[in-house]
């Protein structure tokens, strides 16, 4: 697999202002700043209960965080916004679960319809059409009618993207979206995140895949309790990380890899 | 065994069985929304709320139904609100089966994956088209096995409107056995008339449960 080419422009599409996160007394973040410029690819990596996980649901406010700020596409991001303009704020940002966590009582297709007419106000007609078109494109196009529990988890995870992708979102967030399928299944849900890459789209993915890190992601940022340890153009951190922690977990990740 | 008694006294067992099934089916649609809204408040976890229902669950709860139907008979004219037998019988039943039918319902509430809640919203849905588009079709058919039989044990439970002095199929069949001596014959009746009912709710919830099953392609215990 090569390098898959994509335009990075210089506007910022994520901010992240010294985020900070506990749950009781464990403490998930601690203070973490981040930024992504549209069309940017950041490849989030760590050892499990680094704050990984954590972090993308803060940049959604799906957990609020303590404290800190979440600008996205310029735009702030926060409770502050009031319940319904948060919601709608929530949907521009698209988020892939490492469960899938497709509605297992709708099919396909009103997996994909239900929140753009819900949320976006589209006519089933649009919602639909829409829907095919992703559809079509995650190569599932004969898949409408299925149910959930009918697909192969690799499918379920591209109806899954599709299904984000519906809402027209400005950036996406992958929490390990590969971690729960069979190896033989993996390449698969990556094709598609490389295709969506390749169209321009700002994602955050937390991965172990580091030859998807490698082919796709613009740079690095590397996770340890809570903080972030490293980061930097994908090349350089892959070939010569600063940090112990990140010499530590690379060097463990790329051995299995 | 003597059925000749049965038809002697047939008018009033008929009629005992027809208040049976009204305490029976209005405790039902009484306890069911407000169980129902009972379990929501309680999973939507809103603090002074949540505490007042707990407390209020569990008191009802942890009182014999006789109890309550009395407080409810002879308390309600202490506090002004003078109440036929059979409204009061309604009313304790339906506050005891509610108080059940709300910890069945949010068990199967509560057993719906987080991560159905998660996804929900990320996409931006609102809390009340979550409730009702995402969680609350996935609780149903974990909720139907245990809804069913408590609503099997308030039917049974409608004998106890007995106590308050509501001429149902029990009282009927009561009051027949000790004006002819004949227990056996109207004890039998009456329970061979309740299995009657609480058999066509077995048979519905069968059907019901089997209806789930195909309308959300479950696979038992599946996702």
């Amino acid at each position: 697999m090569t390098h898959v080419p994509h335009h990075v422009e210089e506007r910022l599409m994520v901010q992240a202002i010294n985020l900070k996160k506990t749950y009781g007394t464990y403490v998930a973040l601690e203070d973490v700043s981040l930024s992504v410029r549209k069309g940017e690819v950041l490849a989030i990596v760590g050892g499990s209960g680094s704050g990984k996980s954590t972090l993308l649901r803060c940049l959604n406010f799906l957990d609020p965080p303590d404290s800190g700020e979440v600008i996205v596409d310029g735009r702030q991001m926060g409770a502050a916004l009031g319940e319904r303009a948060l919601r709608r704020r929530r949907a521009d940002i698209g988020m892939v679960f490492q469960q899938f966590n497709l509605f297992p009582h709708f099919t396909v297709l009103q997996n994909l319809i239900e929140a753009p007419m819900a949320v976006r106000g589209l006519s089933r007609k649009e919602a639909t059409a829409r829907a095919r078109d992703l559809l079509a494109q995650v190569g599932l196009a004969d898949k409408e009618a299925r149910f959930p529990s009918e697909l192969s988890g690799g499918q379920q995870q591209r109806v899954a993207i599709a299904r984000a992708l519906a809402m027209e979102p400005q950036v996406m967030l992958f929490d390990e979206p590969t971690s729960a399928l069979d190896p033989e299944l993996v390449e698969e849900v990556l094709n598609v995140m490389r295709n969506l890459a390749a169209q321009g789209m700002t994602m955050l993915v937390v991965t172990h895949e580091m030859q998807f890190a490698r082919d796709v992601a613009d740079r690095i940022v590397v996770f340890d309790q809570g903080r972030i340890v490293e980061q930097g153009p994908t090349a350089e951190v892959l070939r010569n990380p600063q940090h112990p922690r990140s010499q530590a977990f690379l060097k463990r990740l790329l051995r299995t890899s | 065994m003597n059925p000749a008694r049965l038809i002697e006294y047939w008018p009033q067992l008929w009629e005992g069985l027809l208040v049976t099934l009204q305490i029976s089916a209005a405790t039902l649609i009484l306890a069911t929304p407000v169980a129902l809204l009972i379990a929501i408040l309680r999973e939507a976890r809103v603090p002074v709320v949540n505490a007042l229902l707990i407390v209020a669950v569990n008191a009802v709860r942890l009182l014999p139904a006789v109890i309550v139907l009395f407080f409810v008979f002879y308390g309600g004219p202490q506090l002004g609100l003078s109440l036929s037998p059979m409204a009061a019988a309604i009313i304790g039943l339906s506050v005891m089966g509610a108080a059940y039918m709300s910890e069945d319902i949010r068990a199967g509430l509560s057993a719906v994956d987080r991560g159905q809640y998660q996804a929900a919203r990320a996409l931006g849905l609102s809390p009340a088209r979550i409730f009702c588009r995402i969680i609350i079709p996935q609780a149903i058919p974990l909720i139907v096995p245990p809804y069913m039989t408590r609503a099997i044990i308030m039917v049974k439970g409608s004998s106890l409107a007995s106590m308050v002095a509501v001429g149902e199929l029990t009282a009927a069949a009561s009051r027949a056995s000790s004006i002819t001596y004949d227990p056996f014959t109207f004890i039998l009746f009456a329970g061979a008339l309740y299995l009657i009912i609480s058999g066509a709710l077995v048979l519905f919830q069968a059907w019901a449960e089997r209806h789930l099953r195909r309308r959300y392609r479950l696979t038992p215990g599946g996702r």
